[in-house]
């Protein structure tokens, strides 16, 4: 076949704009090395890793000689591991037994309705999770605490409702792929229906069970907003289960805002603790995956069949479902039952105009603000997202070391923290941008975190376009660019769309990137991009926080939860539809 | 399914339900280090050899605070959270109390305007306003700081509960023909001085007639922030609002107003007074329930 000229351009092109992809991470990781280097030089590796005492002295600065606050993170990272263990094995647990429900025992008639579930729950905001953790949470748990509730039970419980959907998502896809053989083998045998499920497929998707734990490991460890809400940020060990404890992403959030010269440094150092975090969390799912590919061919395990264990997992499983719809009816429930009435007593919250010195709460500025955001950061991430992906599933070759990087990059990009984007953003896009917050900083800043996102879910929607369509525009003499162009990527536009809405939701349920770097208090319009923003999820967290505008903050956060539906309601409709036109 | 199944959760649920409830603790509530209510706090309250913010011989800073202080960003989160726990004890600014709690009195003496401004009470702050020294500030920017400088700022101070008296300025502000051109004025700092800014920043503009949200804009992330954003002004239309004094040549500063620190409990705890030995038992945990402490009922 004659190399056309257009399929070489092409081709550059599109390799070009994906190595944005690794461009990103190595700034991400460069910029945070680099700018915590003069830390590590004033105060040593070891006594920051090591050190017991969280002390810091906002008047350190690196021309003194004698430094004179204590910056020791090691109880910091003793209770983010702990926390997220305990996440882990309250929501990891949960997680897996509701994805065996889903796959394996979920009636038809209610499946798409535990789909729906699934969805709600990954797509509700952590600040919402946090707020619901106050409100509703807190006061029941302090019955049985010395204090008021706050410590690592609350955030354990809070964690692991979030890295729910993960385990979730995952695992069930792990679940799907066992060969259904596997199964009708085990009926063929005499088993029955659960038999087959727990003593023949649920020990081949083994592998799938840890890759979904260890990404869920590493949403936990990420997560920021929540848990400075309910976790009591003590600088100290977890000493119980109702003590107050502190994580090293919510010692980077608390503090900034105050931080001195050296105690900054303290906190871009502890950004790079977090990246380092998730990098071994990544390498460990990678050699995890790479492991499992090796190991397909091994038969699953029917031996050690015990009737009671049998009955206790049926009962999990059931159990599970149960408790899922009850979380997400309770998250909703609360506070759709607590904000909605605010909202009709008070409908100027949501049109009224800001005034200077007036203790009113209008949120219009903050959705102003959010749609500006979601405008700005969809336009770099979805083209480069994109032009990403029809690289890597149409030209790339599958061994080569550059595709390889660039997959790696992905990866990583998806698992750092949110709070060390905002870090990012605000040591590199805010000084470039006047030096203050600024709604263009922010759009920035998240617009890289949307990058894994719309790359990952193009990439499956091109993957599913099936070859007959390539191969049937080859024959007719088009070349690879135009073959992409013109019929693939319309063929893959629900998958792209659906990329969209997902990001679209990403930008409406992020807060820690916008903290630093867009601006956290409610004030008056934004004129342009330059002006300084509250996005509507930091509104609330802004609001949940206070406690002078605790029935506002229902609203706000009602106001986000309607958006979410309706985002997730217009996505499966335009999925669905999409999907039924290509068909005919 | 076998119903012997449920026995264990059911049990387990049963054992859980019929526990006693641990005996409950003062809940400590503080703000987070680096911000400047805590450290007037930390820096007052002491027991007469050693406050809760502290030096050791070698120099190094030492904190005191409770182990199991529970630490909230905003004085707000402390207001809501003392507002819902009967055991709760927590600081903040006079400004930002309503009526959901209760302030007690320190060594006997209620935070008023006289108290602090007397000294009697002891736990007060300074609200400072500073802008860059080595760049001139626009006009605009000008003509405000004089407006903060002048005796039309006790007005505001008086409607958001912060205290001034004619010793902080007591020059009168007139107006200039028109409103002075220059770019939008950056109001960068301290949360707790937002409800005296934007009063003063709406009376000011009211002098003019003009719109106050075309004349500023605020971004409030904490003292720090609010000074390091002055001292990277290079359009001199930058200023600082601090919570706590400022030592840095750079900046040309000014005390805008006075504020005291209410201490704070549930409005059902009996306590009506605590001096600030007691005061510092309690908050550096070594005191934890509130009926070890000898209460002065008068």
């Amino acid at each position: 076949m004659k190399k056309l000229a257009s399929d070489r351009i092409g081709k550059r092109v599109f390799f070009g704009v994906s190595l944005f992809s690794i461009v990103a991470i190595v700034a991400i990781f460069g910029f945070l090395i680099g700018s915590s280097l003069p830390f590590f030089r004033k105060v040593g590796i070891s006594d920051f890793l090591l050190g017991t005492v969280w002390s810091p002295d906002r008047y350190d600065t690196y021309q003194s000689t004698f430094v004179s606050g204590s910056y020791g993170i090691f109880p910091m990272l003793v209770g983010t591991l702990l926390s997220g263990t305990a996440a882990l094995l309250f929501g990891g647990t949960l997680g897996c037994f509701f994805a065996i429900f889903l796959v394996f025992f979920c009636p038809k008639p209610i499946k798409r309705f535990c789909n729906t579930l699934v969805l709600l729950l990954a797509g509700i905001p952590s600040v919402v999770y946090g707020f619901f953790g106050i409100s509703f949470l807190l006061p029941r748990l302090s019955r049985l605490s010395p204090t008021n509730g706050s410590g690592l039970l609350a955030t354990a419980l809070v964690l692991g409702t979030m890295l729910l959907p993960t385990v979730v998502a995952l695992y069930r896809t792990a679940l799907e792929a066992v060969p259904k053989s596997y199964y009708t083998g085990a009926i063929g045998l005499g088993a029955t229906h659960a038999q087959a499920v727990f003593c023949t497929v649920v020990p081949t998707a083994r592998s799938g069970k840890r890759n979904a734990l260890i990404l869920g490991l590493g949403r936990a460890l990420g997560e920021t907003m929540a848990v400075i809400l309910v976790a009591g940020n003590a600088p100290t060990y977890p000493k119980g289960l109702f003590r107050s404890f502190r994580v090293l992403t919510a010692n980077i959030a608390m503090e900034m805002s105050y931080a001195g010269d050296v105690q900054e440094g303290a906190l871009i150092a502890t950004g790079c603790v977090l990246l380092a975090l998730i990098f071994f969390v990544n390498l460990l799912s990678d050699v995890q995956t790479s492991g499992k590919k090796r190991n397909e061919k091994r038969r699953a395990n029917g031996l050690g069949y015990s009737r009671f264990l049998l009955g206790i997992k049926m009962t999990l499983t059931a159990l599970s479902a149960g408790f899922a719809a009850v979380i997400l009816v309770t998250i909703f429930g609360f506070l759709l039952t607590k904000g909605i009435p605010v909202l009709i007593e008070q409908p100027s919250l949501i049109y009224g105009s800001f005034r200077f010195g007036s203790d009113r709460i209008t949120l219009l500025p903050s959705l102003v603000t959010t749609l500006m955001t979601v405008i700005l950061s969809l336009v770099i991430a979805v083209p480069i997202g994109v032009m990403t992906a029809v690289y890597l599933c149409e030209y790339a070759s599958k061994r080569s070391v550059t595709v390889r990087l660039i997959e790696s990059a992905i990866g990583l990009l998806n698992g750092v923290p949110s709070i060390v984007y905002g870090l990012f953003g605000m040591i590199v896009f805010v000084p470039i941008f006047g030096g203050s917050a600024s709604i263009l900083s922010g759009s920035l800043t998240v617009s890289i975190l949307l990058l894994p996102t719309v790359t990952r879910a193009t990439e499956e929607s091109l993957s599913a376009v099936e070859s007959g369509q390539r191969e049937g525009s080859y024959a007719l003499g088009a070349g690879q660019t135009r073959t992409v162009l013109k019929i693939v990527l319309p063929a893959a536009l629900p998958g792209i769309l659906s990329a969209i809405f997902l990001s679209i939701g990403r930008v409406l349920c992020e807060s820690a990137p916008f903290l630093y770097t867009m601006g956290s208090v409610l004030g008056a319009m934004p004129r342009g991009y330059l002006d300084s923003g509250t996005t509507l999820a930091a509104a609330l967290y802004q609001l949940a926080g206070e406690g002078w505008h605790i029935r506002e903050a229902y609203a706000a956060a009602v106001v986000l939860i309607a958006l979410v539906l309706l985002l997730n309601l217009f996505t499966g409709k335009i999925a669905a539809k999409l999907q039924k036109n290509n068909h005919t | 399914m076998n119903t012997k199944f449920f026995v264990l959760p059911v049990a387990f649920v049963f054992l859980f339900s019929a526990c006693s409830p641990p005996k409950k603790e003062i809940t400590v509530l503080i703000r987070e280090p680096g911000s400047g209510t805590r450290e007037v706090f930390d820096r007052t309250v002491g027991d007469g050899t050693s406050f809760l913010e502290d030096y050791r011989e070698d120099g190094k800073k030492i904190d005191r605070n409770s182990v199991y202080a529970i630490v909230q960003t905003k004085g707000g989160s402390i207001l809501s959270s003392v507002a819902a726990d009967p055991q709760a004890i927590g600081y903040l600014s006079l400004g930002a109390l309503n009526p959901s709690v209760k302030a007690i009195r320190v060594n006997g003496v209620y935070p008023a305007a006289e108290s602090v401004l007397n000294g009697t009470y002891s736990l007060r702050r300074p609200f400072v306003i500073c802008t860059a020294r080595d760049v001139r500030p626009t006009s605009l920017c000008a003509d405000f700081l004089r407006y903060l400088q002048s005796i039309r700022m006790i007005e505001h101070t008086q409607t958001s509960d912060c205290i001034r008296n004619a010793s902080l300025g007591d020059s009168e502000f007139s107006p200039l023909d028109e409103l002075p051109k220059g770019e939008v004025l950056l109001l960068r700092g301290s949360t707790s001085l937002e409800k005296l800014i934007t009063a003063a920043a709406a009376g000011y503009a009211a002098c003019y007639g003009a719109d106050a949200a075309r004349i500023f804009e605020i971004q409030l992330e904490g003292s720090s922030s609010g000074i390091k954003a002055a001292l990277n002004d290079r359009t001199g239309r930058t200023i600082a609002l601090s919570s706590a004094e400022v030592q840095n040549d750079r900046l040309n500063c000014f005390t805008v107003a006075y504020d005291a620190l209410a201490v704070i409990v549930h409005p059902t705890n009996p306590i009506q007074t605590l001096t600030t030995t007691q005061l510092y038992a309690v908050f550096s945990g070594q005191i934890k329930h509130f009926d070890e402490l000898e209460i002065d009922e008068s």
